[in-house]
């Protein structure tokens, strides 16, 4: 009876096209808007930074100071004016036109110790917001011209500083994977955040039911209400399956991520559904109305993420904030999958977190048995 | 036309729901994600330094480190997201600098990290062993006070959040077809485009209403200078219309509330992210980012951008309010044609 319920409700969701669209088309465009955003990572955009006001010698010995990547590219401009020009017109991603009549000694030291600041004496650092990396890159290129003068006014103690200028050399080493970092993070961390709701649609759809009489005809049947009650929780749970496997599908087949180990994959999946499944039930089983529930699953929804951290780049919460989201299945949810996917670490890794995941859909479902077969009971 | 609008206030400002979605979370995630972006800078792991990089790095303003024990441990710290990305200095002749710099992608945080340690290697290049020279000096450096640390993270979200609450509005058009109202008023000598635009600018009294007062939040509480009022308020306008359109086409294509709804949270999500609202373009492809730009969501930004960032002038931010124009009427034609075929259609 459990099955033949959960087969209805599925049924039922498959028509409903709010559902269609909050478990399975949302997912889909939002995996392939993550893996097209990130599939390819930033790193080999190419940057291209003009220099005015900078003698030859002094640029080849600023840009050997800076250190730059191979994809940046530095050209010679004849004024400051037209620095200005090639970056507002997009020809440039950032700038630096040298002023050397303003320099001052203490003033060369601004670029290096405060790149970003928006008044530099003796360097016109021209930025465009829109390029985060133009305006980092110009700011090196200042950097090293600015240490290029620098070293010029420093009284040497050595006669031998003098004659055999010290160097600067670089080496860039990647860790980890690369450019598909924030893919591999993002993808698993939007669909935990679409299980939760997934799992408010499907739980509005009881206080649908309820207020379309339909419920007090199931219960008329010869069915008990924690027959009901399980059947439309198994429906909502294999349709947070398909939403986690859609957008697993989509970003590993399509855009290359990684997920990590598939068997841990698979356990952290039944893991965070049966978990968020749970408290989106619980939560939207106090809702009165469907719109009040609606209303829980977006705000709710959306808190967890924030404070879980599914939003936000892996390891931007400060420390604190890192122990707050544990008490969040978003938190759980994310130790998990990134030790799968950013520490590479097999299966057996996510043992606990699956664990806690388990205890929080059981603890959770178990809330929302109770005040779910009260709703049904006749 | 005027009647269309007061009834659709007055049913926007008893929504509870539009109530918090347009101002009580927007305003608590600005609070959150710019106190976790604006935070001290993720640290720089530093492996082996030399006592005066570290120096230099632990007196320097905006830049954080985090001494690692071992290599193992800073690859470890970079690939969990502790530190943004480490340096290993390496043995090098007289006062000559060099070093290994390790990452896991080329971020924009991990290039900033780079430009700050190059820089003070530089320096230390640059000063060799007349470190008490550089010390004075860099007493007498004045530094200034850097920019709001909420400066992306308010625009973005009041951004997203217009796309919101505005396109969630939908649903009260699908209720107003379903109670029978559109179909009494076209039957009234009411010209399609008025009922249209009459919904239109119900939602746009929303959405403005709702930006300036994040706006106003945003300076207040945040510290965040928007820039030329008269650029802001044009990048309002012609986004809160796009906005509105779009809902009414949401709205007329809806068959309930709740889709209009799920849609319309879709919608608004996935034009965010294309946008740069929920992380910086400059994380994406240059393709990827051109592509974004089909979302008006997208050139709002790049023009917050210019505005608080660069503080541009009105001049300066015509190209993304003309842009934004466009989309302001090429939707608004979109929505009155979709709503006449659907709701005057004898099909």
């Amino acid at each position: 009876m459990i099955r033949v319920i959960a087969w209805n409700e599925l049924h039922r969701r498959l028509r409903d096209r709010s559902v269609l669209i909050g478990c399975l088309a949302a997912p889909l465009l939002m995996a392939a808007v993550l893996g097209l955003s990130f599939a390819g990572g930033a790193s080999a955009t190419p940057v291209h930074i003009g220099v005015s006001g900078a003698s030859p010698q002094m640029l080849t010995a600023a840009l050997d100071a800076s250190q730059l990547p191979k994809n940046v590219t530095v050209t010679t401009l004849p004024s400051q004016q037209s620095v200005k020009n090639a970056v507002a017109s997009g020809t440039l991603d950032g700038g630096v036109a040298v002023l050397p009549s303003q320099l001052r000694l203490h003033t060369l030291l601004i670029p290096i110790v405060d790149p970003g600041a928006t008044h530099t004496p003796g360097f016109d650092v021209v930025t465009k917001g829109t390029s985060p990396l133009g305006e980092e890159y110009a700011e090196s290129v200042a950097a090293g011209i600015s240490s290029v003068m620098y070293a010029s006014r420093v009284p040497h103690m050595e006669a031998t500083e003098a004659a055999d200028p010290a160097t600067v050399a670089v080496n860039s080493e990647e860790v980890g994977h690369g450019g598909k970092v924030n893919l591999n993070f993002f993808a698993p961390n939007i669909a935990v955040v679409f299980l939760f709701i997934g799992s408010g649609l499907g739980m509005r759809s009881l206080l649908m039911e309820r207020s379309a009489g339909t419920l007090a005809r199931i219960t008329a049947a010869p069915v008990r209400p924690t027959q009901i009650v399980l059947g439309k929780l198994l429906a909502i749970f294999l349709t947070g399956m398909a939403t986690i496997f859609v957008i697993w599908a989509v970003t590993t087949y399509g855009f290359g991520a990684d997920w990590g180990n598939l068997l841990g994959v698979l356990l952290m999946a039944i893991g965070a559904t049966a978990a968020m499944c749970g408290i989106g039930v619980f939560l939207t089983s106090l809702a009165k109305t469907e719109q009040q529930a609606f209303g829980i699953t977006l705000l709710v929804g959306l808190f967890l993420a924030l404070v879980g951290g599914n939003l936000l780049p892996s390891g931007s919460l400060p420390d604190a904030f890192q122990v707050i989201a544990l008490g969040t299945p978003n938190g759980w949810a994310l130790v998990g999958f990134g030790r799968l996917d950013q520490l590479g670490e097999p299966a057996s890794s996510i043992i606990g977190p699956f664990v806690i995941l388990l205890i929080i859909a059981v603890v959770a479902g178990g809330l929302a048995m109770t005040r779910v077969r009260r709703m049904v009971e006749p | 036309m005027i009647a269309v609008i007061w009834v659709n206030l007055r049913r926007a400002m008893g929504d509870r729901r539009l109530l918090i979605i347009g101002t009580l979370v927007p305003v608590v995630i600005i609070l959150i994600t710019g106190l976790l972006e604006g935070s001290p800078k993720e640290p720089i792991g530093l492996y082996h330094p030399s006592a005066r990089l570290l120096h230099l790095a632990q007196t320097t303003d905006g830049i954080k480190v985090r001494i690692e024990s071992s290599k193992t441990d800073l690859t470890d710290d970079i690939l969990r997201g502790r530190v943004v990305a480490g340096i290993e200095q390496l043995p090098a002749p007289g006062n000559s600098v060099k070093a290994n710099f390790l990452v896991e992608s080329s971020t924009t945080d991990a290039v900033q990290a780079r430009t700050d340690a190059v820089a003070l290697m530089d320096l230390m290049a640059a000063e060799g062993s007349n470190t008490k020279f550089t010390d004075a000096t860099l007493r007498a450096t004045p530094v200034e006070a850097p920019l709001s640390p909420f400066w992306y993270v308010a625009p973005a979200n009041l951004v997203l959040f217009m796309g919101i609450a505005v396109l969630v509005l939908s649903a009260g058009m699908v209720e107003t077809r379903r109670l029978g109202v559109l179909q009494r008023l076209s039957a009234a000598p009411v010209r399609k485009r008025a009922i249209v635009f009459g919904q239109m600018a119900s939602m746009m009294v929303t959405a403005v209403t709702m930006a300036i007062g994040l706006i106003f939040v945003g300076y207040v509480l945040f510290r965040v200078h928007w820039g030329d009022p008269l650029s802001v308020f044009l990048v309002i306008l012609f986004l809160g219309i796009s906005v509105a359109a779009l809902a009414v086409i949401i709205g007329t294509w809806s068959r309930s509330q709740e889709q209009a709804i799920a849609t319309a949270v879709i919608v608004a999500i996935i034009a965010g992210m294309l946008g740069g609202c929920v992380y910086q373009l400059s994380a994406v492809s240059t393709t990827v980012k051109n592509v974004g730009h089909i979302v008006p969501q997208a050139w709002a930004m790049d023009a917050f951008v210019k505005l608080i960032s660069d503080h541009a002038s009105f001049g300066q931010t015509l190209p993304e309010i003309g842009a934004l124009a466009v989309f302001a009427v090429v939707l608004s034609v979109l929505a009155v044609w979709y709503y006449s075929r659907k709701v005057f259609s004898t099909t």
